[in-house]
């Protein structure tokens, strides 16, 4: 339905987007996942109407939406502050885009209605928008933008002004409003947790390009890239350095893995801890331990270094407490970053 | 505690009482007076007056609106080159005294004018003269207020209104317009109060015919005097201009209520309409608030004598005759002193005013660092003076004291009368902001009471207070209602004398006027950038 074809930004004599393209087919919901910074909300605002790339076309159903101002796009955009409208009340913001298309009233009342109902808050229809606490505040945003059925739904970080607990309420029930209503939808947000539990797609923006588009299990299973499996926090980046074709060298120990990367280059590896005994084991050393979700997160290095190397550690769960000091075993599979 | 705090109120609340309150209650009784209101033809005045006051504050709103508006969009939504400067020049002319601002525009259009040089036309005496120069005034309260309230509108409402599918003019309707109400609606009540009560504009422009409530009160109390009438007039412009400053604090509240503070939206002019918006804007402010400040001194040394030979025989020149006259008591001159003197008189007076104004509003400072209920109830007591009309204070002086007026201390009382708000309204948030640790800290250290005063409070307060008394300072030297008043013939102030110099025929005492007019201008320029700069980032509206 959408899609986005090479589109470039310059915003104060910088590149913040490069060469961007996707797309988003009918009731898919989309991530797009990156730091604050990188040009995400950018994105949404031009497929909006309200910014302008400087070079690529965005398109929907195939025809290319330049000259369509805002107001005909039929999108709907949720920001992370709400931006309710302040002078008028519940009612009268979530119907303000069915009154721009001339609907009846009696259309317009049963329309906002069923969305209270949908969202909990029926009977909120007099209440001051700044009178209400901000989860029922964001959620009377999304009524607003859902009201018109919009063709695409963006979300701009739309949990982000909100408490841990509310978040994980409120992801659900969104979770449910898009499966129900198949809106298509592109979720904002630098939240790798959000991203993983609402997306069908995510798709990570770094340095002004899109450096991975695959299903939330495919970048679990593999993220390919550093800064993916940073930003995504998925299993233990660490350093190591090819001394040998097939042999890398680390400070956990020489691990035979096939790496790009020469003789003498460093490398990045990827440790994901495993349950199979039958992977590589390796010996760690307890530094500190955090109790955490009835496991055990323990802190540890490896000695395998020798010399003025700094050791950077890395992270294991385990089912016992260990002591600090000790060596223990760990299984865990092993990958090349790029 | 109680009975100390009061002494703190009583010097201030003592003066009110006798050089306020009393001519208040002087006015009043006036008022009920039933062959005066029964009269027919004053019933007319009163009429015609009011309705004259409605017609010309209406008109100059608008117009300072059709001003104002784009100028707040210039300020609060463009960056360019000189901004700061050209916002710092649309605020100049509000803190000049209205006798320099009709004398620059008298120096640039007027009959005697630079332009009238090139063109001749009729400004003096026109209706048109006095809407300019309350558009000169004002436009800066429109830029300050609305423009305030754009740049803290959040541009991401418009954005959510424009993606639910509202066109341009219906984001403006629904949205942008009903956001900046109260901020317009508040603009609007200011500068249509400050037309409403404008007396040194419209009788030193518009001249005596055009009688608003204000001009009316000075022509029954001085000129074809009908004391009773005066007094009349004066109720009715102090209920009205209650009455707008009621409504205009009510608006003000909500303005900063509704909208979140944000960071500059503001932003260079890219498209071809906004640069030439943005260029043709600034072009017509600097030509609308610069000429006239420039053509004043420029006027004041420039030798224009069109009026004596033929218009083809003008000679044009370079004079500092005007200023030299200044020192010279001629035989025939409209006054028994060198005109110099109206300076000397002038500085005096605004030493005085100094005086009388910190000392009294100290104290009263002091009381409401840490205002009690009482300090409450007291406080807006001493603003009344601030809604009731300059001139309105000279009939009360002129009704309660009689032939006592005549002592020259009368000027400066009135002076401080106005004055003494603004003093207290500085001093207070300096005292304020001591902390009583700080005293308790020097106490404890072995300072003694006056110690602590001098190596705590003065220190502070220095700066507060400076900026205290050039508040006092300006004001005194550019009152021009309540002096014209109450004033001696023989010790005239400066803003007395240009109004005498204008009344009079003759290129001399026009270019006298021009020269005084002038040297008022560069004084309260000076004080005004001294405020600006002693001035510890204080902000409020007004």
């Amino acid at each position: 339905m959408l899609e986005l074809r090479n589109i470039s930004k310059t915003f104060n004599q910088k590149n913040i987007l490069k060469n961007v393209s996707f797309k988003i087919k009918k009731g898919e919901t989309i991530c797009l996942l990156g730091a604050s910074g990188s040009g995400k909300s950018t994105i949404l605002k031009m497929i909006a109407g309200l910014d302008f790339p400087d070079g690529g076309q965005i398109l929907f159903n195939k025809i290319d939406l330049s000259s369509t101002p805002p107001h005909l796009r039929d999108f709907g955009l949720v920001f992370q502050d709400f931006n309710l409208f302040p002078h008028l009340n519940v009612f009268d913001n979530i119907a303000f885009g069915l009154k721009m298309r001339n609907l009846s009233e009696d259309k317009i009342k049963l329309r906002v209605a069923v969305l209270l109902i949908q969202i909990g808050l029926s009977g909120f229809e007099n209440r001051k928008v700044n009178e209400l606490s901000g989860g029922e505040q964001q959620r009377i945003a999304l009524a607003r933008a859902l009201a018109t059925q919009p063709r695409l739904l963006m979300l701009d970080e739309p949990l982000g002004a909100l408490d841990k607990s509310l978040k994980d309420d409120l992801l659900n029930q969104l979770r449910n409003i898009l499966h129900e209503t198949k809106i298509p939808a592109i979720y904002v947000t630098h939240d790798a947790e959000e991203a993983f539990a609402i997306a069908d797609r995510i798709l990570i923006l770094h340095d002004g390009i899109i450096i991975r588009d695959d299903t939330p299990e495919e970048i679990w299973k593999n993220p390919k890239y550093v800064t993916v499996a940073k930003t995504l926090g998925i299993g233990n980046v660490i350093e190591g350095e090819v001394i040998a074709k097939n042999k890398v060298k680390t400070e956990f120990g020489i691990f035979d893995i096939n790496c790009k990367q020469n003789e003498g280059e460093k490398v990045n590896l990827l440790l994901t801890q495993s349950s199979n005994a039958k992977d590589e084991a390796i010996n760690v050393k307890v530094e500190d331990i955090v109790y955490k979700q009835n496991q055990f997160e323990v802190k540890s290095r490896g000695d395998a270094l020798s010399g003025e190397a700094v050791s950077k550690g890395a992270k294991f769960l385990a089912k016992e407490k260990p002591k600090i000091g000790q060596t223990i075993k760990v299984n865990v599979q092993i990958g090349c970053l790029e | 505690m109680t009975y100390k705090r009061l002494f703190l109120w009583l010097p201030a609340f003592l003066f009110l009482l006798v050089f306020f309150f009393y001519p208040l209650t002087k006015i009043f009784s006036l008022t009920f007076d039933f062959s005066t209101l029964t009269n027919e033809n004053n019933l007319l005045i009163t009429r015609n007056s009011l309705l004259f006051t409605f017609y010309q504050a209406t008109l100059s709103t608008l117009l300072t609106f059709i001003l104002g508006i784009p100028s707040a969009i210039l300020f609060s939504k463009f960056d360019f080159r000189g901004k700061s400067l050209l916002r710092a020049i649309t605020a100049v002319p509000f803190m000049l005294p209205t006798v320099v601002v009709a004398a620059a525009f008298n120096s640039l259009l007027g009959s005697r004018g630079l332009i009238q040089t090139f063109f001749s036309f009729q400004f003096q005496g026109t209706l048109t003269a006095i809407l300019i120069a309350h558009v000169f005034y004002n436009t800066t309260i429109v830029i300050r207020i609305v423009g305030n309230a754009l740049s803290q509108l959040d541009s991401r409402l418009e954005n959510s209104a424009r993606v639910l599918g509202a066109d341009s003019f219906h984001t403006w309707r629904y949205v942008t317009f009903p956001l900046l109400r109260p901020a317009l609606l508040a603009s609007a009540l200011l500068v249509f109060m400050f037309n409403f009560t404008s007396f040194g504009v419209i009788l030193l422009l518009g001249g005596s015919n055009f009688a608003t409530l204000e001009v009316e009160i000075y022509i029954r109390a001085l000129q074809l005097p009908n004391l009773n009438l005066a007094a009349i007039l004066s109720i009715i412009q102090l209920f009205f201009t209650l009455i707008f400053s009621i409504l205009y604090t009510r608006t003000i509240n909500q303005v900063n209520t509704q909208t979140n503070p944000q960071f500059s939206q503001a932003k260079k002019p890219k498209t071809f309409k906004e640069k030439i918006f943005v260029a043709t804007l600034c072009l017509l402010l600097s030509a609308f608030f610069i000429l006239p400040l420039i053509s004043l001194p420029i006027r004041s040394l420039t030798r224009l004598e069109a009026d004596r030979g033929q218009r083809d025989q003008i000679q044009y020149g370079f004079t500092t005759d005007y200023y030299q006259e200044l020192f010279i008591n001629r035989r025939n001159s409209l006054f028994y002193v060198p005109p110099f003197q109206a300076a000397i008189n002038s500085l005096s007076y605004a030493g005085i005013t100094v005086l009388f104004s910190l000392s009294l509003g100290y104290p009263v400072a002091v009381a409401l660092a840490k205002p009690t209920a009482i300090d409450k109830f007291l406080d807006p007591l001493l603003l009344l003076p601030l809604g009731s009309s300059a001139v309105m204070l000279g009939l009360g002086f002129i009704l309660s004291f009689g032939r006592l007026i005549s002592s020259p201390l009368f000027v400066p009382i009135a002076h401080t009368l106005i004055a003494l708000p603004f003093v207290i309204r500085t001093l207070q948030p300096a005292i304020k902001s001591i902390p009583e640790k700080l005293r308790q800290a020097a106490s404890t250290l072995g300072a003694s009471p006056l110690k602590v005063w001098q190596t705590i409070e003065f220190p502070i307060l220095s700066r507060a207070t400076l900026t205290a008394a050039t508040f006092a300072f300006t004001i005194s030297l550019g009152e021009f209602g309540a002096t014209l008043l109450i004033n001696r013939p023989e010790y005239p102030t400066i803003p007395i004398a240009i109004q005498r110099f204008l009344s009079q025929p003759g290129g001399l005492n026009y270019g006298q006027a021009m020269a005084m007019a002038t040297l008022l201008m560069i004084l309260t320029t000076t004080s005004i950038l001294l405020i600006e700069k002693t001035r510890l980032n204080q902000s409020g509206e007004f």
